[in-house]
């Protein structure tokens, strides 16, 4: 975590207009879901990430914990990974994420209190 | 017989593993470390999987082969770790009533395996160099 924080100021103000938008939808999905009760604040969860193979060195770690907002995508954890290691830049589309040994959607929602597995381009056999 | 494994793969076991009455026919494929590659010489390979999950992506191949190409049965063994040239890197294997069938089945778990698995090869160089082989990565990685 504290290589996120080190990071954080650079990619903030890029990062934060469209994260502000995306809280608010959802602020405003869950307020029309639970009937108007009004919770503008957006719960964050702590979503573990593991990496395998060549994409530990990419980020020069093989487990890190983000924040995200609840009932994040894999989209928006995608975005996240991006904003926090840029050297994925180029790597990011072909990225693939699991849950419990089980390939995630796109737009799946990533359980809460998850260890989310994400795998480069996989060359066995 | 569906395995991960660190231990070298012993033919004859997975041979006894696919053998049926009600198979006319077997077929093997087995893959080895090959020395050059992309005009580099390589000394050894080094295997990494997403454990649990590798062997559940390989148990869902043999099944669904097993049931789209009516196979007796289907095995798919692959190891992990340190495998220098020559060494025995996977091996699928199918029986079947006829022959087609155990030879198509073989040739699909092997391509779906290198599609889905979460399975990864480091290349090592005779020159001290390694590479991680990530399809796709044109680009080799920043430091």
């Amino acid at each position: 975590m504290c290589r996120l924080c080190g990071i954080l100021p650079v990619w903030f103000s890029r990062l934060l207009p469209a994260e502000i938008g995306r809280v608010i939808m959802n602020a405003r999905t869950s307020t029309s879901k639970i009937g108007g009760s009004g919770a503008l604040l957006q719960e964050a969860v702590q979503i573990r990430v593991r990496f395998f193979a060549g994409l530990k060195d990419r980020v020069g770690s093989e487990l890190v914990q983000l924040e995200l907002p609840q009932g994040a995508t894999v989209v928006q954890l995608k975005e996240k990974l991006l904003a926090s290691y840029p050297s994925l830049r180029s790597a990011i589309s072909r990225l693939v994420f699991a849950v419990d040994n089980r390939y995630l959607k796109a737009e799946e929602e990533l359980p809460k209190d998850a260890e989310v597995f994400c795998f480069p381009p996989v060359s066995g056999g | 017989m569906i395995k991960l494994q660190h231990e070298p793969i012993d033919i004859a076991t997975i041979l006894q593993a696919v053998k049926d009455p009600r198979a006319g026919g077997i077929a093997f494929f087995i893959g080895s470390v090959r020395q050059f590659t992309g005009g580099r010489t390589v000394s050894a390979l080094v295997f990494e999987a997403a454990g649990e999950m590798a062997e559940q992506e390989m148990k869902r191949i043999v099944a669904e082969a097993e049931r789209q190409f009516g196979l007796v049965r289907g095995a798919l063994v692959h190891r992990v770790g340190m495998l220098p040239v020559g060494e025995i890197i996977v091996v699928a294997a199918a029986s079947a009533p006829h022959r087609k069938a155990a030879f198509d089945a073989v040739m699909w778990m092997v391509d779906e395996l290198k599609r889905t698995v979460p399975i990864w090869k480091k290349e090592l160089y005779e020159d001290g160099q390694a590479a991680w082989i990530h399809p796709g990565w044109e680009d080799p990685p920043e430091g």
